[in-house]
């Protein structure tokens, strides 16, 4: 431990009324050891093991047939709206009013 | 003149737990004289204390992890004087309004670097700051002394430095630490912002806007 000293009073001759602490050098000796982030690290819990490999797979081929619907679902939607698109167009071509026209 | 005459102090406030006092002069006719030690400290006639250094060179005292380099430092007697001159600023404090004029952190850098200097040299050392027409000195009480010394460790890890760390850093990390202490009885409200800032610190926003 170092003594401080600081005088409360400055007169003409000296210093007087003196106030102390101390300042304990070996702090630093404590900082400068085991950096406190390295205790952290080790103090880390292990990681958590990991899920069954079984259950992983399921999970994954759930997944990829959802998807898939999903794709399929959207494909099949397409098709339908393009060929409703299609027929309607076809029923308003020349031919197909000027075939209604005549008389039969 | 007798060694144990008291000094004549103008003004004295208690400011976070820190008795000041202050010795306001003349600038132009303190600044005129021939001895830097006169110029120095113009709070003491008659006698002049022995500088450690040189005029315009500065020590290096460390004590623990704290290093501190004081613009000047003084064998006065039985113990020292350990100076901050605040020479670049030049704007005057005003004896009605000083206590709102000085800064804390200024305050609290001169008493950190007073302990480094007693902490090396084991005398007893009084912490003077001298700005351009007022003499300043700082008589801190057990709670900020303590509140000080206990934390170097801290302010060492909170600044990451691996080596020492300086008055500035220290002052700084304890700064609103001291502000949170108990205020003692009869103490001044502490200042949220200075009326003035130092040329060689950049002026806060409510300081410029108070301007």
């Amino acid at each position: 431990m170092i003594q401080v000293q600081i005088a409360s009073t400055l007169e003409a001759g000296g210093v007087s009324g003196v106030r102390w602490v101390l300042i304990d050098p070996s702090e630093a000796a404590v900082v400068a050891a085991p950096s406190p982030a390295a205790q952290v690290q080790r103090a880390e819990p292990a990681p958590l093991p990991s899920l069954p490999g079984m259950r992983v797979r399921r999970t994954s081929l759930t997944l990829h047939v959802i998807s898939a619907v999903l794709l399929l679902g959207a494909l099949v939607g397409a098709w339908w709206a393009a060929s409703l698109m299609v027929e309607s167009r076809g029923a308003t071509t020349p031919q197909a009013v000027a075939g209604k026209a005549r008389p039969s | 003149m007798d060694p144990t005459t008291p000094l004549r102090w103008d003004d004295d406030q208690l400011l976070l737990g820190v008795r000041v006092r202050a010795h306001f002069f003349d600038p132009d006719t303190v600044d005129s004289r021939d001895d830097w030690v006169a110029r120095l400290l113009p709070v003491l006639h008659g006698t002049r204390p022995r500088s450690l250094h040189h005029d315009g060179e500065r020590g290096s005292y460390t004590v623990g992890d704290l290093q501190a380099c004081p613009d000047a430092v003084f064998e006065h007697g039985n113990g020292l004087i350990c100076l901050t001159h605040r020479n670049g600023d030049k704007r005057a404090h005003d004896p009605e309004r000083w206590p709102r004029q000085l800064r804390i952190d200024a305050m609290v850098q001169c008493i950190v670097a007073a302990m480094a200097v007693s902490g090396q040299r084991q005398l007893p050392t009084a912490a003077l700051l001298r700005c351009h027409n007022v003499l300043y000195q700082f008589d801190p009480s057990p709670p900020v002394l303590e509140c000080l010394a206990t934390s170097i460790g801290a302010a060492k890890r909170y600044c990451g430095e691996p080596g020492q760390i300086s008055v500035q850093q220290l002052a700084a990390y304890c700064e609103p630490r001291l502000r949170d202490l108990p205020a003692p009885p009869g103490s001044e409200p502490p200042p949220a912002q200075c009326d003035i800032a130092f040329a060689d610190t950049t002026p806060s926003a409510a300081a410029i806007l108070g301007a």
